[in-house]
């Protein structure tokens, strides 16, 4: 192995070097490994550009004299082969390393290494000691994180099924577009190529494994992509009165202001977006909360009520 | 280091990112780099006997990279063309932006760090990557010392179940991490206990060592099996009660055995899903449910406030 990973370094070498472009044959003479026949060294050559870019490593095909267009040149830009971000801080470098240190033992370890590795090698100290002690992990997930970032990095079509809302299950054909952890919980946001528009899926609802499909035509993710408005979606922001007793109903007050309180029991203003969410939570509650306005909600409040004691009586 | 490679394309990659790390490591020794590589000491040896004989086309040692490796250190010269690290690949971008953003609610004094360097990474990559995260890096920093060197820990500890927040002071054991999420192992005054800790909302900790159970005493939880039948909104009652593992087998109407160690959880957990499903037993879960039901609906009635 070790005489072909020598052939791919010095051909990444004199691609890199030159200022111009480097045609086959000036390829062929004056780099070591290239033997044989014309057609086994240009067989090896093909196989040699297949595996650089699999690499990540772009490589330019150009014309290096524009009278002899039929023979193509070749040649790696040193700004697409060098690291993209400059003027890094030794806080910057602490940062990132942390950063890559919350995948330790995680599905995307090896990406995080190599990163880690190519940050190092910029020369800057990380100033570890000037940052607070700080300890990311990514939350876990039952589906493969890795082949799913894998297929978002190289434009890959993926196919799953999917659970329903009624637990009926479909299969789903999309590009990819990007993930997101919220909560606790991985999302996939992607195109769906059946139903024409951008879903967000969560991936604990993805059944068995995700097919990444080969070979797929890449596609683009459109420049105006924000992953924001496919997480939250926006919603009108409603309000609503609640009676809670003092000190109880903890998890809504996160998102209420105390209106007037009798010293056992506070009005409450809560603003709400998912109404069936909140009832649910008013629920959880129990003799704690009492809604108050609007009547609408109130009204499906006592339902639900009814229906609690019919089913439970 | 890089999976779904050929060895080949592996070492290939490994000899591109050894050059600019010795070139900002020079004299680093074989042990340090074989370790930072994740390699043995033999295949780092023979990675660098190969780039030994790259270089510039002529390959004369004016066109070779200088290494000397002989003496157990490592140094390079004559290797400017691969000197400056690699770019990173999207999937590099992407494990970075999403490591940076569980750090950002950590921290207010590094927001702006932060910020700047999220914003050259979504330069590159797009904006394809984002993560919000529930738990406080520097709480977990916290536990990870505490537990480390055997102190304790004032921690705030919102249980939904009893509704109530509270300040505990407890000895740190392990950090666990589930599907569910993570959680918190501790010793209290009552015994072990587990924190879910996403729940925990501030972290202390505690110079002088409270007096706390020496030995591990396993959590007093009797288990509670409870019939459920669910009657509507399948995925999100399934998803509330831990019932994904069954998901496909599901059907409307289905009574299904769930096991929990809280009658409280339960209780409020039925009531929470608005009649979408129904308890059958135990008994004492059932009746709860109809008797608060009951005095709520008065309340709503009468227009009291409940006791």
């Amino acid at each position: 192995m070790s005489r072909k990973s020598e052939r791919l370094v010095n051909l990444t070498i004199a691609l890199l070097a030159t200022k111009r472009y480097l045609t086959k044959s000036e390829i062929f003479r004056t780099l070591e490994g290239y033997e044989g026949t014309t057609e086994t060294k240009e067989r090896m050559f093909e196989r040699d550009k297949d595996d650089l870019r699999k690499l990540g490593i772009e490589i330019e095909v150009g014309s290096f004299d524009p009278l002899f267009e039929d023979e193509p040149g070749y040649r790696i830009k040193p700004e697409s082969y060098q690291l993209q971000i400059k003027d890094l801080s030794q806080v910057d470098i602490a940062l990132l390393s942390i950063a890559a240190g919350a995948w330790q033992g995680a599905a995307l370890d090896s990406p995080a290494l190599s990163a880690l590795l190519k940050l190092q090698s910029i020369g800057i100290d990380s100033d570890l000691d000037s940052l607070p002690a700080l300890e990311p992990r990514v939350p876990n997930s039952e589906t493969d994180l890795a082949v799913i970032i894998e297929a978002i990095s190289n434009r890959r079509e993926i196919h799953f099924q999917y659970l329903g809302s009624n637990l009926e299950v479909s299969a789903r054909k999309t590009h990819p577009y990007a993930v997101a952890s919220a909560f606790g919980a991985w999302y996939l946001v992607a195109f769906d190529l059946e139903r024409q528009s951008i879903r967000t899926f969560k991936t604990s609802r993805i059944l068995g494994s995700v097919v990444v499909v080969k070979p797929s035509k890449p596609y683009e993710i459109p420049l105006d992509f924000k992953i924001e408005k496919h997480l939250a979606p926006e919603r009108e922001i409603k309000s609503a009165i609640i009676y809670a007793r003092c000190a109880k109903a903890n998890a809504l007050r996160t998102t209420s202001d105390v209106l007037s309180s009798d010293g056992e029991w506070d009005v409450l203003s809560c603003e709400y977006s998912d109404e069936e969410a909140f009832i649910s939570s008013v629920l959880w509650h129990g003799l704690d909360v009492i809604v108050r306005e609007p009547l609408d909600l109130r009204d499906k409040v006592i339902t639900s009520l009814q229906k609690l004691v019919a089913l439970h009586g | 280091m890089v999976k779904n490679f050929t060895p080949t394309l592996e070492q290939t990659s490994r000899l591109l990112a050894l050059v600019p790390y010795i070139s900002t490591h020079q004299n680093i020794s074989v042990d340090d780099l074989s370790k930072k590589f994740g390699i043995s000491k033999k295949d780092l040896i023979e990675d660098l006997n190969t780039l030994w004989m790259c270089g510039l086309p002529g390959y004369t040692p004016l066109e070779l990279i200088d290494l000397t490796f002989d003496e157990g250190f490592v140094s390079i010269r004559n290797a400017e063309i691969l000197q400056e690290p690699r770019s990173l690949t999207t999937e590099e971008v992407i494990v970075l932006i999403l490591g940076l953003d569980l750090l950002s609610k950590s921290n207010e004094k590094l927001l702006t760090e932060i910020a700047s360097l999220q914003e050259k990474l979504r330069a590159i990559s797009g904006d394809i990557a984002r993560a919000i995260p529930s738990i406080s890096s520097s709480h977990r920093a916290i536990l990870s010392k505490a537990i480390n060197e055997r102190t304790s820990v004032k921690i705030k500890y919102f249980s939904p179940v009893s509704d109530e927040i509270t300040l505990r002071l407890v000895r740190p054991l392990t950090l666990e991490s589930k599907s569910s999420g993570e959680y918190l192992l501790a010793m209290t005054e009552s015994g072990t206990r587990t924190f879910k800790l996403d729940r925990v909302s501030e972290v202390e900790l505690q110079p002088e060592q409270p007096n706390l159970p020496k030995s591990a005493t396993i959590e007093d939880k009797s288990e509670l099996t409870v019939d459920i039948k669910i009657l509507e909104n399948l995925r999100s009652n399934i998803e509330k009660f831990q019932l994904e593992s069954k998901a496909t087998a599901i059907n409307v109407n289905d009574v299904m055995q769930v096991t929990g160690f809280s009658a409280e959880w339960f209780i409020r957990a039925a009531a929470s899903s608005a009649g979408s499903v129904q308890i059958l037993k135990p008994e004492l879960v059932r009746t709860e449910i109809e008797v608060r039901s009951a005095a709520l609906l008065e309340a709503y009635e009468s227009g009291a406030l409940p006791n």
